[in-house]
């Protein structure tokens, strides 16, 4: 049992990682993880290394298969998804809409460009004792601080994206008898998207680091309060399994990402760019 | 620098500036991952047999000082391979090539290469930064370097713009920065290799005018490539015309036009004519 | 050193609304009349930014006056003004400031360093460091928080697991911009160089680094991004030796003192506003094609 999932895991990030499903490059990855699980185990094992500072793999694997049996595991993994998918998709709904709205109307984005700028440059875990003291403890203050952390990206990279129109598309569709929803539909929404999707692609990474700082900070369930927790106890294990379950999280939404915007260029006629070569 | 119709006797066998005898370039070609890839080594390790890809069949040539030869032929038929060996960058899979005498061992000043790409000029130096670039490798003082400079920039007439960034450039100037570049080292062949190809056609033709000036200043022996039969004929004394893939030499057009020529003479046209057909020969679509 | 004796909260003198209005008043004057002299500097998006953080500063200022939200809960902008003047004049202020500016400057010239040359490695013998590249890719979806369980069980509490932890977020943008960077170099720029007469080493100081300047600077500013989270996150959990603006503003936190939690807030933001200009700077030294 613990083999297999071990094989499991261990495949999901390779294939992950290498972002190459096939061909000669696939396997010489593979041996190369096999490898370094085998010195790892080795080494770390034989007492080559403190057995504080690193866990060897075996026992993380016999960790995560405790947790995992146990259910612990599944209710951090929950918890933590769950605050990073409505602080994110509340970014996302927010972000976009504002964002091709100032970005569409000039003045209203001249105004609001430049304190844009100097906003996004707050860490929002410094937010996050503030929002303590307003929401209390709880999942507020975490959704919240991800929330404002996926915001700026998004909508930035929107507005570019609307600004970056070009007038010349603009001016095909008005000469077609098109009025400005049309301008909107056909022109704006498509040439503006793979700027979205960047913008996308970056609140992804700034809400997910994000979301474990303020699990570390303050939170009472989830994979980075898990990973204080086994510090504290001095249980390295756990904390190698926190790791990992990040890491193969992160591995997963990072290729599903990278399908997305596959997905969303080559839709609209490669690289989304130049649409109507 | 020996005077015009003088036997140069300072290279070895031969004395010419450049021997090609009998050279044949090919690559292997393999698949990887849907990308068709060009290789010079055959691999160890690959599961189907490589194609192969001629790019030069058989190839000879001597080219003598202050020559002005033009390699000619449509696109794919080895001029540009041919051009990357003289230079340095490629060896012959077969047969030799010498440069005043000696094998050629990598890229060197003395066979100075004017590229087509207008990025090659580098953005992030001025005029004056680019031409001097190679005088600097060179381990040139900072004086001398600016009188070479100096006197390059007035020989390619960019008087004025010494300090300019490239951006602010058009690519008529950006190919003269090159082509400066190029010859501030006095290298004894200078090699171009479609440089005006993506210019404009007035453009290019005061670029043209503007080799000819140089070449007949300072005698330079000048290996030119291009697709343009008129530019052929316009610039070179000697037009070497090539067949398509796999390229070896049709026939080589010696042209003893004065210059400047006139391209509406009569003696052009026949001459251009007669390019045109050795080119248009192999091909049914012509 | 057993952590920073925080300071006495009552703030002596306190800024009136009135008064700090007329503060407000006087210095968009000033920057208007700065406008029209040095448009350089004081441009008009820049004055346009500063107004509508300015509108919303105003609008807090008289929430607070007119007592629509509770001053306890929300303190007026002028409360936390003064406070922060009083802060600096004991130099409690300057202590905390320095302590984290230093860990992130620490962590950020190293990252720059390491990750610049380990991209240009990695790009430069592509073949035998390609096996490298997927565990590159699974250290870095790790956010740098998460690693501070580990360097603590490594480093121990104090600035080693911190910067640490900086490093490791502030080196990955910066390596991938690396890298990319060195793909952009275009065949014909290296053969130009070797034309006349250059070696490999040429080649990276005439080329190489020339073309990656710009992405760089890009991974830079993203990186800097990083550290500021990071680098508060290890504050906020109290990592290095109870010092830092992070650890001031949990620690007024538990305190409920809401204002200094709005001083430490203000501080970092305008630290990060800072830290991303002064990058910014430097984008005009190279020239591009742009």
């Amino acid at each position: 049992m613990a083999a297999l999932v071990a094989v499991m895991i261990v495949v999901t990030v390779l294939r992950a990682s290498s972002q190459d499903l096939v061909g000669a490059k696939f396997y010489r990855v593979l041996m190369a993880w096999l490898i370094f699980f085998v010195f790892a185990e080795g080494t770390i094992y034989y007492g080559v290394f403190k057995s504080i500072l690193l866990a060897p793999p075996t026992a993380v694997i016999h960790r995560a298969m405790f947790y995992l049996e146990k259910g612990y595991l599944q209710i951090n993994i929950a918890s933590t998804m769950f605050r990073f998918i409505s602080g994110f998709f509340i970014a996302l709904t927010l972000a976009a809409p504002l964002g091709l709205l100032f970005g569409v109307y000039d003045k209203a984005y001249e105004w609001i460009a430049p304190a844009s700028n100097f906003l996004r440059m707050t860490p929002p875990p410094a937010i996050l004792p503030f929002a303590i003291i307003m929401f209390g403890i709880g999942e507020a203050p975490a959704v919240f601080v991800i929330t404002v952390g996926c915001f700026f990206p998004i909508f930035l990279a929107t507005m570019r994206g609307v600004r970056e129109v070009e007038t010349i598309h603009k001016e095909v569709v008005q000469t077609m008898g098109g009025d400005q929803m049309d301008v909107l539909k056909h022109v704006i929404l498509p040439s503006a998207l793979p700027s979205v999707m960047t913008g996308v692609r970056i609140g992804f990474g700034i809400g997910w680091l994000v979301l474990v700082a303020s699990e570390i900070v303050a939170a009472d369930s989830g994979l980075g309060f898990m990973i204080q927790g086994g510090r504290m106890r001095l249980d390295t294990p756990t904390v190698f399994v926190g790791m990992a379950t990040i890491c193969i999280l992160g591995l997963t939404m990072d290729m599903f990402l990278k399908q997305l915007e596959k997905y969303v260029t080559v839709r609209k006629k490669g690289g989304g760019e130049y649409i109507y070569y | 620098m020996a005077m015009r119709g003088e036997t140069d006797k300072r290279f070895g066998p031969g004395s010419h500036v450049v021997e090609i005898k009998d050279i044949k370039k090919s690559f292997y070609v393999y698949v990887d991952e849907g990308q068709t890839v060009l290789s010079e080594k055959r691999r160890w390790f690959s599961r189907k047999k490589p194609g192969e890809l001629v790019a030069i069949k058989s190839f000879t040539l001597d080219v003598d000082h202050g020559e002005f030869v033009a390699l000619l032929g449509p696109s794919g038929c080895g001029k540009s391979t041919l051009l990357r060996i003289l230079a340095g960058f490629e060896t012959p899979t077969s047969g030799f090539v010498t440069f005043k005498g000696n094998a050629i061992n990598g890229p060197d000043p003395q066979r100075a290469m004017v590229f087509q790409s207008e990025r090659a000029v580098f953005p992030w130096l001025t005029v004056e930064g680019n031409i001097g670039l190679g005088p600097k490798l060179q381990g040139m003082g900072k004086k001398a370097r600016k009188e070479a400079v100096a006197k390059t920039i007035e020989l390619v007439e960019l008087k004025g713009f010494e300090r300019a960034y490239p951006k602010t450039l058009s690519g008529g100037m950006l190919q003269r920065v090159a082509v400066a570049r190029a010859i501030v080292n006095h290298p004894e062949l200078l090699l171009m290799d479609e440089p005006f190809g993506a210019l404009d056609a007035q453009t290019r033709n005061h670029l043209q005018d503007h080799v000819v000036k140089i070449w007949q200043s300072i005698e330079q022996t000048i290996i030119f490539v291009t697709h343009d039969i008129e530019e052929a004929v316009y610039l070179a004394n000697k037009v070497v015309v090539f067949t398509a893939r796999p390229g070896e030499i049709k026939e080589v057009v010696s042209i003893n036009l004065p210059h400047p020529r006139d391209r509406t003479s009569e003696e052009f046209i026949g001459l251009r004519n007669h390019c045109t057909r050795l080119i248009r020969d192999k091909h049914p679509e012509g | 050193m057993h952590g920073t004796v925080f300071p006495p909260l009552e703030i002596g003198e306190v800024l009136s609304t009135v008064h700090f209005l007329e503060i407000l008043s006087a210095i968009f004057l000033i920057l208007t009349v700065l406008n029209r002299l040095l448009p350089h500097i004081v441009s008009a998006s820049l004055m346009k930014g500063l107004a509508v953080l300015g509108g919303i500063i105003v609008s807090w200022e008289l929430i607070s006056f007119y007592e629509i939200i509770n001053p306890v809960l929300l303190p007026p902008p002028s409360r936390v003004v003064s406070l922060m003047a009083h802060l600096w004049s004991i130099g409690f202020l300057q202590t905390q400031i320095y302590s984290t500016v230093y860990k992130i400057t620490y962590a950020f010239t190293l990252a720059l360093v390491s990750g610049v040359t380990i991209g240009i490695m990695i790009s430069y013998f592509s073949n035998t460091f390609s096996f490298l590249e997927s565990f590159l890719n699974a250290i870095r979806v790790v956010p740098a928080p998460a690693w501070l369980a580990l360097a603590i069980l490594w480093f121990g509490i104090g600035h080693a697991s911190a910067i640490f932890i900086i490093w490791l977020g502030i080196f990955f943008p910066i390596l991938l911009s690396a890298v990319a960077g060195v793909a952009k170099v275009e065949q014909v720029q290296v053969e130009t160089v070797l034309t006349f007469g250059g070696d490999k080493y040429d080649v990276l100081l005439e080329v190489v680094l020339p073309v990656i300047y710009h992405h760089v600077l890009t991974g830079a500013r993203i990186g800097i991004g990083i550290g500021w989270i990071t680098v508060v996150t290890a504050e906020l959990v109290s990592v290095s030796a109870n010092s830092g603006l992070g650890w001031m503003i949990n620690d007024s936190r538990i305190l409920l003192d809401i204002t200094t939690v709005m001083v430490g807030m203000f501080l970092i933001g305008f630290l990060g506003i800072v830290s991303d200009a002064i990058i910014n700077r430097f984008e005009g030294l190279v020239p591009g094609w742009d």
